[in-house]
């Protein structure tokens, strides 16, 4: 053939495919009979031509044909398909609950990580907003800062023209926000997520207003903008524009607008916002601050410009703005500031003075291994069930193929059959999901719906999953089955192949392996929360009351500290009470500590300070290593109180009796050393700290409450504070549950595995039921011998279930390496941390056998009662 | 009796006319010449597929060529219920044309508007 072309080759091989069997003598050979006459006559291209129109013409009644016999065979492949399903019942529930079960989990995980991942893109400009961080530089011995000074962000807008717009955010702490409304209501309540604001917040994270102008929202000075659930609260169906809050803070603040709520997937979480302005109205030396790192500080960078660019020259701004600063070199070893993409903020970023604790990047991963666990559990189950329930259908297959089915069409028929079994499961698995989100959302904190979930383009994915899902797992089975042969399968001889059988028995031990490194790292993890709960935090943490103290109250404490104390102590329930500035778990500000002697050339770094009352050190028991505690100190002395770590830090002979400063200002003596204990979470070492003796700057009252009688004791408590300050409600919270939310996310990660772990053993254990059944299926002739030659229910029972408990065995002892080494790892995160001792090896070994033994368990019994007489009878 | 398609007749025509040469590029260069109408291959053999179902031909395997590719030829003949039905399409035209010559198409007729 040598005019031939590539098409005229291609055409002729696709016909030669495509035209059926019975019409390619006379079709296919007309076309090739005409097509060399045409070449000869008019030449290779003009053949190819006519050659590519009779194909077109070919190609419809070839499709309308392929199509037509496709569909009557799906027919009848979907027909056995259920006839098979409903022969085997149980085999195929138990098959479509476990792959329910894997899609609904795996589904679940997936909108998860999409949804942790989705944080902060939401804003349109999300793309250039980035957060000045100080990078402390490589001599700085903290971590990063979150925060920079206040100065800093407005200059630095002037300085950079990259830069579009700038924002800051100052924390408010915990505030009392009062409404006096005119009908005499009045709604009072402690907020936690209130920030000083400038104008730039408004136009860089595109808030939605609800009422109000969003040029001037923040302008003035004493404005403050409400979510719309603050709103609510305040003011119920009011308009609340233009109506006056009262605060903490010296004057009261107008409403200038109403915002919706920020959407659950940012870091960035307020509930209300004042202006920028009214602090400099009322403090305005505090923004002209250039190195009080205290102003959270974001910026829109313009459209053209890269992140390198304005990082380069924001080490040089830095330069300019830091009178310490001689050098580029200089800046970037005492304080490289760098821009950090706002979208990276939730899962990477874990910096000092954090917005609100963030999640992390690698529970995305751990949570992505979980759902690949669990799918291929569910996976694997199918392939197993199904093909050991292929033997039964042996003979169909053999008449198949003696009718003339090719290999294809059987594994198209197999395929079809993992699909419609899949696609049962995958409807279940959405109902389920239906039923099982509000758990998940309660669990996880977040909010997704099920609209939401079964969105246009979710479908598509879903189907996508579900096709990939189905064929993939088909796949084996289908192949397995495609290959029995004719004669052998007609003639009967049934033979459950070994190497079938080791297959599937290595798969089981996978699905184990899986399951108990699941088990595993779950009993892990408890074991670390039970450390933490347990763990001695060096101060009395039971029963212990915080008590905020603001207006009246404070006042009245300032004035007279006995009386108070005496009032609330004469009371049996009540022990000590003690006053403080900050909660233990709460973030301890930095601050500079200098003993005289230590000369100022040499580099200290910045302590955690607290301030406390008299009582402090023994209100909360803990224990003194030198020195004395503030006990009977006049009020007004400066004394201070410093931990092991920060007496070593010092190293000084004697600190006991030293002088020292705080803050270049306050000068007192270090009258005491206290054993170091835990003031902050159990995450990091404990770091070196100061106790100063102030009792005027506390915040919170802390009383002990003695004995069992906690509710009545709180009834006193609330009474004594009624008649002291009859307008301010009584604000407090209990210390052991604030302590418990600094490891929120580990409590999440250890609740999350549990669940998941149960779900896998779950699965594992439905093809365990489905493996025994069909075992104890296949052995029946062989258990009638045994009995019949005399063998005792025990010893059946022990055949049956002595291969499974090996290959369970087995799989505890593949799993063990791998999840101890994960666990280590993961444990390496806290500074103080539990041992994975032998008892969590020989508990997860336990665990899985008990169970996989419970399974099992039953058919052997069954095949132990089964009477040899009506097993042997069919020969 | 029922009526033969168009393209019925004009291809069991072509099939009589060729007497025991009738194959598929004989039937389609046949038909093109006498009628200008230039069938494919596809339409062609669905056509030919019809006629043996419905009785009015038959067909038998020839001997392969390599001009084919290797593929034997499918000979087309009239069965006698074939014949027949021509016969008959014959009868049925003729007497719908009865009386009928070329000239007869010089002059117009319909509607009587010119008197």
């Amino acid at each position: 053939m040598k005019s031939d072309t590539i098409i005229s080759r291609f055409l002729i091989w696709f016909l030669e495919k495509m035209v059926l069997f019975k019409l390619k003598e006379g079709y296919y050979g007309d076309i090739i009979e005409e097509y060399n006459s045409r070449r000869e006559e008019n030449g290779g291209f003009k053949a190819c031509w006519w050659l590519c129109f009779q194909v077109m013409g070919a190609v419809p009644s070839l499709i309308k044909y392929y199509v037509s016999w496709t569909m009557i065979m799906l027919n009848n492949y979907l027909k056995i398909a259920f006839r098979n399903i409903r022969k085997q019942k149980m085999y195929s529930l138990l098959n479509i609950t476990g792959l329910t079960v894997g899609i609904a989990v795996a589904v679940l995980i997936i909108f998860h990580i999409k949804d942790e991942l989705r944080y902060d893109r939401h804003f349109p400009k999300s793309g250039r907003i980035y957060r000045i961080i100080d990078g402390g530089g490589s001599e700085s011995q903290v971590r990063p800062w979150a925060c920079i000074a206040p100065l800093f962000g407005k200059v630095v807008k002037e300085d950079i023209p990259e830069i579009e717009d700038m924002t800051r955010f100052f924390y408010m702490k915990s505030t009392i926000l009062t409404y006096s409304s005119d009908t005499q209501t009045i709604k009072t309540f402690e907020e936690t997520r209130g920030f000083f604001a400038d104008p730039g917040a408004i136009r860089m994270f595109n808030l939605a207003f609800i009422s109000g102008n969003p040029k001037h929202a923040l302008k003035e000075p004493d404005s403050i903008i409400l979510t719309a659930s603050m709103a609510k609260k305040y003011f119920g169906e009011e308009n609340p524009l233009g109506k006056t809050i009262q605060s903490d803070y010296s004057r009261p603040w107008k409403v200038t607008a109403v915002v919706e709520n920020m959407p659950a997937h940012t870091h960035l979480k307020f509930d209300y916002l004042v202006s920028m302005s009214t602090l400099q109205k009322s403090w305005g030396k505090m923004l002209e601050h250039r190195s009080w790192n205290a102003f959270y500080t974001y910026v829109t960078l313009d459209k053209n410009a890269t992140r390198e660019q304005v990082e380069n020259k924001l080490i040089d701004f830095a330069v300019r703005f830091h009178p310490d600063l001689k050098s580029r070199e200089e800046a970037i070893k005492q304080a490289n500031y760098y821009l950090q993409p706002i979208t990276d903020i939730h899962l990477h970023s874990h910096l000092e003075k954090e917005f609100a604790p963030n999640s992390h990047i690698a529970y995305v991963y751990i949570f992505s291994i979980l759902a690949l666990f669990i799918l291929l559990i569910a996976g694997v189950n199918f392939v197993n069930m199904t093909t050991a329930q292929a033997f039964k259908r042996i003979k169909e297959i053999g008449i198949r193929k003696a009718l003339g089915a090719r290999k294809r069409q059987l594994i198209f028929q197999f395929i079809c059959e993992a699909f419609l079994l899949s696609f049962a499961a995958a409807v279940s698995a959405a109902l389920l999901l239906k039923i099982i989100l509000p758990v998940y959302n309660s669990l996880s904190g977040k909010i997704l719906e099920f609209q939401h979930l079964m969105s246009l383009d979710h479908i598509i994915m879903y189907i996508a999953a579900f096709i990939l899902l189905s064929t993939l797992s088909g796949i084996y089975p289908a192949f397995f089955m495609a290959s029995f042969k004719p004669v052998s399968s007609l003639k009967g001889l049934k033979v459950p192949g070994s190497a079938a059988t080791k297959i599937r028995n290595w798969l089981v031990v996978f699905q184990f392996v899986l399951s108990v490194i699941m088990i595993f790292s779950t009993l892990t993890i408890h074991k670390q929360m039970e450390y933490f709960n347990r763990k001695n935090l060096g101060f009395d943490k039971d029963q212990l009351l915080a008590i905020k103290l603001y207006g009246d109250l404070r006042e009245k404490l300032f004035k007279d500290p006995e009386a108070l104390k005496n009032e609330l102590m004469s009371y049996t329930g009540i022990g000590r009470v003690t006053a403080v500035s900050k909660l233990p778990g709460e973030r301890l500000g930095r601050e500079s500590f200098r003993p005289v002697g230590i000369s100022n050339g040499e580099e200290l770094p910045n302590f955690r300070f607290m301030r406390a009352d008299q009582d402090f050190i023994e209100s909360m028991k803990l224990a003194m290593v030198a020195g004395k505690s503030f006990a009977g100190l006049n009020p007004n002395r400066v004394a201070f109180i410093i931990n092991e770590s920060a007496a070593q830090l010092l190293n000084l002979k004697h600190p006991v009796g030293k002088t020292a400063v705080n803050d270049g200002r306050r000068k007192g003596k270090i009258i005491g050393i206290v054993k170091d204990f835990h003031f902050a979470s159990l995450h990091h070492p404990v770091e070196p700290m100061v106790i100063t003796f102030n009792p005027k700057r506390a915040r919170y009252l802390l009383v002990k409450i003695k004995g069992d009688q906690v509710y009545e004791t709180m009834g006193y408590i609330r009474n004594c504070f009624k008649r002291i300050s009859p307008k301010f409600p009584l604000i407090y919270r209990f210390v052991d549950d604030y302590l418990e939310r600094l490891y929120a996310s580990e409590k999440l990660v250890g609740r999350i595995f549990t669940y998941f772990s149960i779900l896998a053993i779950f699965i594992a254990c439905l093809g365990l039921f489905g493996l025994s059944v069909y075992s104890a299926e296949i052995r029946i002739k062989e258990v009638g011998i045994r009995k019949v030659l005399g063998a005792s229910s025990a010893n059946i029972v022990r055949l049956f279930t002595s291969g499974f408990i090996k290959m369970v065995l087995l799989a505890n002892f593949i799993a063990w390496p791998i999840a101890y080494a994960a666990m280590s790892k993961w444990l390496e995160a806290f500074a103080y941390r539990a041992e994975i001792s032998v008892n969590i090896f020989i508990l997860s070994c336990l665990f899985s056998l008990v169970i996989s033994l419970f399974t099992v368990s039953f058919q052997g019994f069954k095949a132990a009662r089964a009477n040899p007489v009506d097993s042997l009878k069919y020969e | 009796m029922k009526e033969l398609t168009k393209s019925e007749e004009v291809i069991m025509l072509a099939i009589w006319r060729l007497r025991d040469q009738a194959y598929g590029v004989t039937i389609k260069n046949q038909v093109k010449e006498v009628t200008t109408r230039d069938y494919l291959y596809s339409t062609l053999y669905t056509t030919l597929e019809q006629l043996v179902g419905k009785g009015y031909i038959s067909k038998r395997f020839g001997e392969p060529t390599p001009e084919r590719g290797g593929k034997r030829k499918i000979f087309f003949r009239l069965t006698e219920t074939g014949l027949s039905t021509l016969k008959h399409t014959f009868r049925k035209n003729r007497e719908v044309w009865q009386g009928i010559s070329e000239e007869s198409f010089n002059i117009n007729r319909g509607w009587q508007d010119e008197k």
